[in-house]
């Protein structure tokens, strides 16, 4: 089956793909909406720009989708991005990184069924912590790029997810409830590389900015 | 032990659907075993240490069990005897193969249902849920024990003499306690 996978850079939707792919089923295409909006409900926006260097490396063909990021704009966006992919690379399902979100899983859900595709969520209500020791387990290097949550601040912008990054978030997590995946918008991430990638992705530029209080992000450029 | 059925057509969709019932099980500690609905053999029916058996739901674009419902007859052996929990597209088979009929009823999100009475230790009381299916069941041999407000569709069912339950809603999303115990409580 030609699967379209709804691609942010994250480690959520690249280690989607890397599942679906494991699974035996053709990654043809990646979806990324651009979303305007840095608080957008449905869509990742630290270093987004950056998916067109992680298509590159997997071989994978890019639909990029442009948004205001306005919740009705979004969804519209969304629909038409999907439909493109079906009718340019025949996709017969999509894939998405959801994992705990039923207001982005039902979204999407919606959108699947209003253009008669399968929907796969192959991270659904996985185990935080499993989740995470898997991502290291199969090679995945996820630097952070987006902080949206206290304790947590301008510190941990590009820390990588390893062990040690797990035992002080579980820390955290223990007084203060902080998600581990970063799925309630505590934290974005961007894969540097991982088994779907021919190499390596390396940052030669990055910029910091703090967008309000215990907000701060970190756009980065690939060379 | 309980055995866990796997209705996906979609390989892929064991992920979504079965494993986080499997990973319920292995927080409480129970012992499973998962089994594709079409392999299932007498073997692991009359397996001596099997309790209960739990029947998963699938995708929406998934209705191939609906057409294969011969291999779901064990539901209905008088020999079997062991509480059976089916959910959503488990929830339709069961109510099937005890003659019931199909209503076409797409629904996907998080709705509030009411459960009238006592159900799987949820307490009469508006509960959050997770829907995502096409069709609802109706058959007279099942009590309902909860429905969508307003609408008169069956999310929450018993068989009127046998231990036989059906959510058509997802509990392994938000109700996770629902699945707890039905695996642990004796009943």
């Amino acid at each position: 089956m030609k699967l379209g996978i709804l691609f942010s850079g994250g480690k959520d939707s690249t280690y989607s793909a890397w599942l679906a792919k494991e699974y035996g089923y053709e990654l043809s295409c990646l979806i990324s909406i651009f979303s305007e909006n840095p608080e957008s409900y449905m869509f990742h926006t630290p270093s987004i720009k950056q998916v067109k260097k992680q298509a590159q490396t997997m071989e994978i063909p890019l639909i990029i989708q442009k948004t205001k990021g306005n919740k009705e704009d979004e969804l519209r966006d969304l629909e038409k991005a999907i439909e493109k992919a079906k009718q340019k690379y025949k996709i017969q399902g999509i894939v998405t990184g959801a994992i705990q979100s039923v207001y982005q899983a039902s979204r999407i859900q919606k959108i699947c069924d209003k253009l008669n595709l399968e929907c796969f969520n192959p991270l659904w209500q996985k185990n935080e912590e499993e989740y995470l020791t898997e991502l290291i387990k199969n090679k995945f290097k996820t630097i952070l790029t987006g902080i949206f949550a206290y304790p947590l601040n301008e510190s941990w912008l590009g820390k990588e997810i390893n062990q040690q990054f797990i035992n002080e978030l579980k820390k955290i997590n223990q007084k203060y409830k902080i998600n581990l995946t970063g799925e309630g918008g505590e934290f974005e991430t961007f894969v540097l590389n991982c088994p779907l990638f021919k190499k390596e992705l390396k940052i030669f530029n990055k910029k910091i900015s703090s967008t309000g209080e215990n907000s701060w992000r970190m756009e980065v450029e690939i060379e | 032990m309980i055995l866990i059925i796997n209705i996906c057509k979609e390989k892929f969709h064991y992920l979504e659907f079965v494993k986080p019932i499997e990973d319920i099980l292995k927080k409480e500690k129970i012992e499973y075993q998962t089994i594709y609905y079409k392999k299932i053999t007498d073997k692991e029916l009359l397996n001596k240490k099997l309790n209960k058996i739990i029947i998963c739901g699938t995708s929406l674009k998934d209705n191939e069990y609906l057409e294969n419902l011969d291999y779901f007859k064990w539901v209905n052996f008088p020999k079997l005897n062991k509480p059976i929990l089916g959910i959503c597209g488990g929830m339709q088979i069961i109510s099937l193969i005890f003659g019931g009929i199909l209503a076409e009823n797409k629904k996907i999100g998080q709705i509030k249902i009411k459960f009238e009475k006592e159900f799987l230790n949820f307490k009469p009381s508006l509960k959050e849920v997770y829907l995502l299916h096409n069709y609802a069941v109706i058959n007279k041999d099942f009590e309902v024990f909860a429905d969508s407000q307003n609408l008169e569709i069956p999310q929450a069912i018993k068989h009127k003499t046998k231990p036989i339950y059906g959510v058509l809603f997802h509990p392994e999303v938000r109700n996770k306690e629902l699945i707890s115990y039905f695996c642990k409580e004796y009943f």
